[in-house]
């Protein structure tokens, strides 16, 4: 009995610390509960005098940018690109950025998705979310940077990011967007290194 | 660096806050407008607020400062600091309240408005509405389908080849807009499309549709085209003759009429969902506005009561810290006069009222200068007279006494001011005589007197003469005497020397010349005659002649004691032990037939006399109590040290067995010739008072009932230790 009662204790305080510790990683696998774009099959070439990128995104919407979707609001997203030289002894050296843009919402009448390129203004209709989503994670010959501007001896490294842009969302939304998680729909940023290709 | 005025200084804070007030409204504005009108501030919306809120926040540590400012003043107790807690706290209750209402039922307002604007009715309108679209579109698109169908059955008849021909050809025929034939893998095989679709190629069939036609075989839908029309999209999977499945996806529109009016009702149900959707967020965001508006508001009130109230107090506290400044005696203190109101008329009146207080007190200061420097020149004046100078006030009480007062009394008497006569002659009792004089003038209210008054004091016997003046002046307080006193003892001594020895000069000259000749001739009358003469005449003549010379013997024995009292030698001085001289003296006598009695006081200090002179008083003294009673010689000798507060002295009795001296004679008979014996030259006690007043003594005879004789010296001052190294041995032998 003598020994027992301590041990109860400390068991008990050590189930509480466990308790506390469970509650802070749900909560904290909470706030990125929801899936985020996934980069992947990032592949990079030289076709002639530019190289281009092919990827592939995994867009899957949760539950929240489903119903803001569904009830008219269209939702823009941007694949950023990044391209910068390495140096040793000091930050890398941006060379260029540039961001592809996609404006996705809802068509009532006719129950299509509309997937709008914003760089080019051109707009296609989808029957189904998934085929939309699937389409616009297709990233097919995306003109990086051209030949010139990749010097030999250097590594170059290519960033690139998906996400839901807030700042496109209609004014009264941005700020319960920039206060909820739910909102913050953005991937990781991928690297894939980048060298001069003959 | 030039410096900047306080006034430009402050009117460059208030156009600074009045700026940045102004600016936060007109971004709150801009937010507000962003928030309804979604063309032109819509891009700015989250920087307007995050400025809003950061400046909003910068706002509040401003006041924030002002407030541990105003705190600390409070705190430190700083003049007006009070009344501007009060000021400010008014104002912002009174700017607060009216803004806080307003603010909750806007609030409010907003909450209810909004859930009403957005009706189930219309909701459910809205989507009849969609639905009757969809239905009139249902009847365009089977048409489309049928058509389509048509076209493909015919295209799965003909050679590949002849696509492109057939497609024109149903191009023709019917209102299709776009034709695309399209292989197994979704190749296109073949293409007829017009040019008014607008940059649009060959629309492709997305991977997904074309796999969702490999289970259902056809796909019919309203497709909305960029510019907003309404098409009707079909794709078809056929099976060619030659066994190869194909796709054939064609386009066509809709009437314009019929697609702008389902578009109109398709924006309308979007515009409606997304309001319905984003009512939350943007009571949200109004709130958000409201409370933002409301904070500016509450923000500029706190500040501009700040400013006001700074401004309503700053000649307040300036004149609070001046009254401070002039209690506590600067009354050069000037203050800033910033306004032409009441209040700066009050600074005004307050500078006038210091510039004046300062004047008087300048002059005042000046006239006290005067008065202070003419009586330091009377204080210079008083002390260097040689008279004694006191004053006294209505209640007899000293007021100023000079040093030569003090010294003539052998009193500090600067020490004794206030204190009243009656109070001082108790502490002193040497000063009666002196006090009588004064109380008996007092009493009879005399306005000037004269008086001479004899005091023994640490000096020894002093003769002081008195005169004393009452003060009338026009405050009864202020009354009083002035006394004025001469120590006239060496004067007297010296006018009595003088006179004396003028006599004794004269007698000499007048008396003693002619007796010696009256000697002589009795004598040689004596010689001539007395033998030839009958022996009953030479007895006559003997008789008579002896007795002219016995006469002028007796005769010239007087004028040389008179000469003698009336010489004044050369005073030798010596420190000696009075007892020792006593008993010198008495030893001579106890042969005679005498019965003397002697009590010394052993702890006698020295004084300081001419020894040959003292030793005459002595015997003196003893011969006239010797001769006071010739059946009882009996004679009591005491000496004892008298200690009072201002003086000290060494006192000497005799007392005799006789009867003592007449009353009438006792003032007078220290005086030359008076005397109670038959015989005797008068001179006795003459001399010896003369002597004990050389010597700075006193001397009286009380009658006890004998003649007492009581002499007073003054102790010898202390010697230098140094500078008298052995008296003593020297004296006594």
């Amino acid at each position: 009995m003598v020994f027992i009662m301590p041990l109860f204790i400390n068991t008990r305080r050590v189930n509480r610390g466990w308790q506390l510790a469970l509650t802070l990683v749900c909560w904290g696998i909470s706030l990125s509960l929801w899936a985020q774009p996934e980069i992947h099959d990032v592949n990079i070439r030289l076709a002639g005098q530019t190289y281009l990128l092919d990827a592939k995104i995994n867009y899957e919407l949760n539950p929240t940018l489903l119903e803001a979707l569904h009830s008219g609001i269209s939702l823009s997203f941007a694949v950023n690109f990044q391209i910068s030289r390495e140096r040793e002894l000091w930050w890398d050296e941006a060379v260029s950025s540039f961001s592809r843009q996609y404006q996705l919402r809802y068509h009532a009448l006719s129950r299509q998705y509309l997937l709008r390129y914003a760089n080019t203004g051109l707009q296609n209709a989808f029957p189904s979310l998934s085929s939309a989503l699937s389409a616009m994670g297709a990233l097919n010959e995306i003109p990086l940077i051209k030949k010139i501007a990749i010097k030999a001896n250097n590594m170059y490294r290519v960033k690139l990011q998906a996400s839901l842009d807030i700042e496109a969302l209609p004014a009264p939304l941005r700020t319960v967007a920039y206060l909820s998680s739910d909102w913050h729909y953005s991937s990781d940023w991928y690297t894939c290194p980048l060298s001069a290709q003959k | 660096m030039p410096t900047i005025s306080p006034k430009v200084r402050k009117w460059l804070s208030v156009f600074s806050m009045l700026g940045l007030f102004g600016s936060l409204l007109l971004s709150l504005l801009l937010t507000s407008d962003a928030l309804q009108n979604a063309a032109r501030f819509e891009q700015l919306y989250s920087l307007l607020l995050a400025v809003n809120i950061i400046a909003l926040i910068t706002l509040f540590g401003l006041i924030a400062l002002n407030l541990r400012r105003l705190w600390r003043q409070v705190r430190r107790g700083l003049a007006g600091a009070r009344l501007m807690v009060r000021l400010v706290t008014l104002i912002v209750i009174l700017a607060v309240v009216p803004v806080s209402v307003v603010y909750y039922f806007s609030l409010e307002f907003l909450h209810q408005r909004l859930g009403s604007w957005l009706d189930v009715n219309v909701d459910q309108a809205l989507n009849n509405a969609l639905e009757l679209s969809r239905v009139a579109m249902d009847a365009r698109m089977r048409e489309a389908l049928k058509n389509t169908e048509s076209i493909a059955q015919e295209l799965s008849n003909v050679d590949p080849v002849r696509y492109v021909s057939l497609l024109n050809e149903a191009h023709n025929r019917t209102n299709v807009e776009e034709l695309t034939l399209l292989g197994q893998n979704g190749q296109i095989l073949a293409f007829n499309g017009g040019d008014e679709m607008g940059g649009l190629l060959p629309s492709h069939p997305y991977e997904s549709l074309l796999l969702q036609l490999k289970r259902t075989n056809t796909y019919v839908s309203v497709v909305p085209i960029k510019d907003g029309s309404l098409h009707i999209r079909v794709v078809l999977r056929f099976v060619h003759r030659n066994n190869n499945f194909l796709f054939l996806h064609a386009l066509y529109p809709t009437p314009e009429r019929v697609s702008n009016l389902a578009a109109d009702i398709n924006n309308a149900y979007e515009i409606y969902k997304e309001r319905f959707y984003l009512r939350e967020s943007l009571k949200l965001s109004f709130t958000l506005l409201l409370s933002l508006i409301l904070l500016l508001s509450i923000f500029s009130a706190v500040w501009a009561a700040f400013f006001v109230a700074r401004r309503f107090v700053a000649p307040l506290s300036n004149l609070a810290e001046g009254t401070r400044a002039v209690a506590s005696g600067n009354y050069d203190k000037q203050l800033p006069v910033s306004q032409l109101d009441e209040l700066g008329f009050l600074v005004q009146s307050f500078n006038d009222m210091t510039r004046n207080i300062a004047q008087a007190r300048d002059e005042a200061k000046h006239s006290q200068q005067f008065a202070d420097r003419q009586r330091t020149y009377l204080e210079a004046v008083l002390s260097r007279l040689s008279s004694g100078v006191i004053s006294l006030d209505h209640a007899q009480c000293l007021r100023t006494a000079n040093p030569a007062a003090s010294q003539i009394l052998g009193l500090p008497l600067h020490e004794s001011v206030g204190i009243n006569l009656t109070q001082l002659q108790d502490e002193h009792a040497a000063l009666q005589p002196l006090y009588l004089a004064i109380h008996n003038h007092w009493l009879t209210g005399s306005q000037d007197w004269r008086a001479e008054v004899v005091l023994f004091v640490a000096g020894g016997r002093k003769v002081l003469m008195c005169r004393g003046t009452q003060l009338t002046l026009d405050d009864d307080i202020e009354s009083g005497q002035v006394i004025v006193f001469d120590d006239v003892t060496a004067l007297i001594q010296a006018q009595r020397d003088a006179a004396w020895s003028e006599v004794a000069r004269r007698l000499a000259h007048e008396i003693k010349n002619p007796l010696t000749p009256i000697q002589l001739s009795a004598e040689r009358l004596r010689q001539k005659y007395l033998q030839k003469m009958p022996e009953k005449d030479a007895e006559i003549l003997d008789r008579l002649t002896h007795t002219i010379i016995q006469q002028v013997d007796a005769m010239k024995e007087m004028l040389n004691a008179f000469s003698d009292y009336a010489r004044t030698p050369q005073m030798r001085w010596q420190r000696i032990q009075l007892n020792d001289l006593i008993k010198e003296v008495l030893d001579l006598y106890l042969n005679e037939q005498a019965f003397i009695t002697a009590k010394f006081d052993e702890n006698l200090p020295p004084v300081e006399v001419d020894r040959g002179r003292l030793r005459q008083v002595l015997h003196n003294l003893v011969k006239n109590a010797l001769e006071a009673n010739p059946q009882d010689t009996s004679i009591a000798v005491t000496t004892r040290y008298l200690a009072e507060s201002n003086f000290e002295c060494v006192e000497l009795r005799m007392q005799d067995q006789g009867e003592g001296i007449p009353e009438h004679l006792l003032d007078q008979i220290f005086e030359p010739y008076v005397t109670t014996k038959t015989k005797g030259t008068g001179l006795g006690l003459a001399i010896v008072k003369k002597i004990v007043e050389e010597h700075g003594g006193m001397v009286w005879i009380e009658n006890n009932p004998g003649a007492c004789v009581v002499i007073r010296l003054p102790i010898a001052p202390q010697p230098a230790p140094n500078l008298l190294p052995s008296p003593a041995p020297a004296l006594t032998s």
